[in-house]
């Protein structure tokens, strides 16, 4: 019996080293994912050169047309939104670009930002899984077997295939909003069971605080998410809400796009929450005269 | 709690430390632990059916013992009557009684006779099949004197609901079964290790090639009228890959499991796709059931009809393969699969061949002979069309099923997708490392490191896993609805 339990002990062993190890060669190929490094990488050569970089999740992405707002307002934009980026991500992503050198930051944020499922791609279910059972099952918490082997099966997948050249169009580097693309299938899973699922991760919203009024640089953007409010639970709503208050009242310039009304048209947008590129050019239109305006 | 799940390695590995660890030094502690186990392994799964289990068990330990002590062969015969009219009865009750119904009702409306049945939404126990044949099986056994009653209540009621071969069998017969558990069992490091390497393989085969498989099949099947008949011939194939990856990867992890807590339990499978004929391969391919119908019910059948020659053989045969249809079903499509392999042997009993069994030709060769490719293939083909009624839901969509299969488009080439292409690797690994162990020999290079590194050679086992289940497709295994 002994000799055996040894054999499961050495056995375990063996496995946690292997799949640390596994997970230590995959971090760079899936944890940030080649398309967001090559961004970041580009912006932190040419921080001097650019005026206004725009932060955020995929809203952000999908939803500033870069080289409209440059011809509106004359100055250089940079694009640095990608999926599932929140205060943990961002905040990450502060750490490894030189601040001092940026000018003006304009986070597009929503209350999305705040909710649990958000801020890598090892959290975002979109990328993991291929239906709805999947999400839910995922999202019962990290220390499900099922969850844990999809992440392990995800990362080698991806640090395959990441030199294949197709990824390197999804987001590009200029901004370009028909060039964006999220996963397909996002469009066929129902987010509003997922947010309603989880809880509110309050740490991620003092950091996100604490980000914002720490860096006068950072102004806002409320992406339009009244048109899909529903989906949050009306505590985190208000939670996020009272934050944004908070932060208006000490100085942070914040632009709600929630009550620019002609946003609300159906031709504006591509999904449910994304904006196709007609609601970009609304949404860099308005961002762009508010900040001609100041 | 199905075996490829958390919750079951949590509960396996806990019952396994403490059965080696906290009650191996006494035999009656040993067996009530786990008799406990069982039941919470069975509440787990099917909590409103517990007392059923009991039920029986009790009800069949008390007929043992009247039927051993019974002076008279008319009250033997009386007692063994009750005890299979009452576990034949529950079978056919819980899952047949919908089919009778609903059978005799469209009968009835097709001469125009409407009898409006009552059908109630009956749900079947889990693994009713298997523990209803392990106890008919003890109480023919009592009967005919080949065991003795069991007279440890402990004892029997473990023989019953013995969980790792509980839902899904093998089907143990008590004369091998009740003595493991009448003596003290001994932790074998060899049988252990031999134990996890055999739940490992099964696991492979259930959350790798029947879960990969599963996904493919089930489209081709839900989708076949818009498919050409190449994809359907490939969702046979699939899907006879997927149900031999299914049941016999199941059947590896309850031996598995019943290795590590020092019980031998009957094998089901002995590499039945590389059979030369659909005689040889019934030999092989769920052995317990075929072996248990042979015992109790062709046996039988083929000694009462002996007087009709090759008529009553024939006769026998036929019964115990609609039997073989009817254990796996209330649904004509599996009255018809038994029905069409049963008249597999009518020939066979034709010229005379029935108790011939053919001689293995080249076991030692690695490389089999054309005649032997052609066999088997033979064989496997054959297999694979009647494995159509196995999934069909009803008989009419089998039929157009073989309707399309059986149309120019079989020359078209199938949708050629990455999952298919991985699926077919591993069907492939599974089928080269089968043809070499086929003859109890081994992989040597593989052998030998298992035998130097052997927390290495797991590990790799393990992490292969890990990496490549099926996460997309959850389906449980097919056996449990039988």
């Amino acid at each position: 019996m002994q000799r055996f339990l040894s054999l499961v002990l050495k056995i375990l062993v063996c496995l946690v080293i292997l799949l640390t190890g596994l997970r230590y060669l995959t971090k760079t190929a899936y944890g940030t994912s080649e398309i967001n490094q090559a961004n970041l990488n580009w912006f932190i050569e040419q921080t001097d050169t650019v005026d206004f970089l725009f932060i955020g999740n995929s809203y952000c992405y999908a939803g500033i047309n870069n080289p409209f707002f440059d011809s509106l307002t004359g100055n250089k934009s940079f694009n640095l939104g990608y999926a599932t980026a929140g205060p943990v991500l961002i905040s990450n992503m502060f750490q490894r670009i030189d601040s001092a050198k940026i000018k003006h930051i304009v986070w597009i944020t929503s209350p999305v930002d705040i909710i649990n499922v958000t801020d890598n791609s090892d959290a975002y279910p979109y990328f993991l899984f291929n239906d709805f059972d999947d999400v839910d099952y995922y999202l019962k918490g990290y220390f499900d077997l099922r969850g844990l082997v999809s992440i392990y099966q995800k990362r080698v997948k991806y640090f395959f295939k990441r030199h294949q050249p197709k990824t390197s169009k999804v987001r590009g580097l200029k901004g370009e909003v028909s060039s964006y693309a999220v996963n397909p299938s996002a469009d066929s899973i129902s987010i509003s069971s997922i947010v309603k699922n989880e809880k509110v991760n309050i740490n991620k919203l003092r950091l996100f605080e604490n980000l914002v009024q720490h860096n006068p640089k950072i102004s806002l953007v409320i992406y339009p998410y009244s048109k899909f409010a529903e989906i949050f639970e009306p505590d985190v709503l208000k939670k996020y809400e009272d934050c944004i208050s908070r932060l208006a009242k000490s100085g942070t310039q914040v632009i709600n796009l929630n009550s620019a009304k002609d946003l609300m048209l159906s031709t504006d947008w591509r999904n449910f929450d994304h904006v196709n590129s007609n609601g970009a050019r609304k949404i860099t239109g308005v961002v762009a005269k508010y900040i001609n305006g100041h | 709690m199905i075996f490829n799940s958390v919750s079951f390695l949590v509960f396996f590995a806990s019952f396994f430390l403490l059965y080696w660890l906290v009650v191996k030094k006494n035999l009656q502690l040993q067996n009530l632990f786990i008799l406990t186990g069982s039941y919470i392994f069975y509440a787990w799964s099917d909590s409103q059916f517990l007392f059923l289990l009991i039920a029986v068990s009790a009800l069949n330990f008390y007929l043992g013992i009247r039927i051993e002590k019974a002076t008279s062969q008319t009250r033997k015969r009386l007692l063994l009557f009750t005890g299979i009219f009452l576990g034949v009865g529950c079978l056919l009750f819980f899952k047949y009684f919908n089919f009778f119904i609903g059978s005799f009702s469209g009968a009835f409306a097709s001469l125009g006779i409407d009898l409006d049945p009552q059908t109630f939404n009956i749900i079947v126990p889990l693994g009713i099949s298997f523990f209803t044949f392990r106890l008919l099986g003890y109480l023919l056994d009592v009967d005919k004197g080949k065991t003795r009653a069991c007279t440890d209540w402990v004892v029997f009621f473990t023989y019953v609901s013995f969980f790792p071969t509980l839902l899904s069998g093998p089907i143990d017969r008590a004369t091998t079964f009740i003595p493991q558990l009448e003596k003290r069992r001994y932790f074998e490091y060899k049988n252990a290790v031999g134990g996890l390497h055999q739940i490992l393989w099964g696991l492979f085969k259930k959350v790798i090639i029947a879960d990969s498989c599963a996904g493919i099949t089930n489209h081709i099947f839900e989708n076949y009228h818009a498919l050409p008949a190449s994809s359907l011939v490939l969702g046979a194939f699939l899907f006879t890959i997927q149900l031999y990856a299914d049941f016999s990867g199941y059947s590896d992890m309850a031996i598995g499991c019943s290795r590590l807590l020092g019980f031998t339990v009957t094998e089901n499978f002995n590499f039945p796709f590389f059979s030369r004929s659909i005689a040889e391969f019934w030999r092989k391919w769920h052995m317990s059931l075929t072996t248990w119908l042979t015992d109790y019910v062709f046996t039988p059948l083929s000694i009462a009809f002996r007087d009709y020659g090759k008529k009553g053989l024939m006769l026998s045969i036929l019964v115990t393969f609609v039997l073989i249809g009817v254990w796996h079903g209330a649904n004509w499509t599996f009255i018809l699969f038994g029905l069409i392999h049963g008249c597999f042997y009518i020939p066979i009993i034709v010229r005379g061949e029935f108790y011939k069994r053919k001689k293995i030709p080249d076991t030692h060769s690695l490389v089999p002979s054309f005649r032997e490719v052609r066999s088997m293939l033979g064989t496997f083909l054959i297999l694979m069309l009647t494995i159509v009624l196995f999934r069909a839901e009803n008989v009419s969509m089998a039929l157009s099923y073989y309707k399309k299969i059986f149309s120019y488009s079989i020359i078209a080439v199938p949708e050629l997708t990455w999952e298919l292409l991985t699926t077919m690797i591993f069907i492939a690994i599974m089928l080269l490392v089968e043809w070499f162990q086929r003859n109890g020999k081994k992989i040597e290079a593989v052998y030998s490191f298992k035998q130097k590194y052997p927390a290495l050679y797991f590990t790799f086992f393990i992490a292969g896993i890990f990496l490549f289940m099926n996460l997309v497709n959850k389906v449980p295994f097919i056996y449990f609805k039988f």
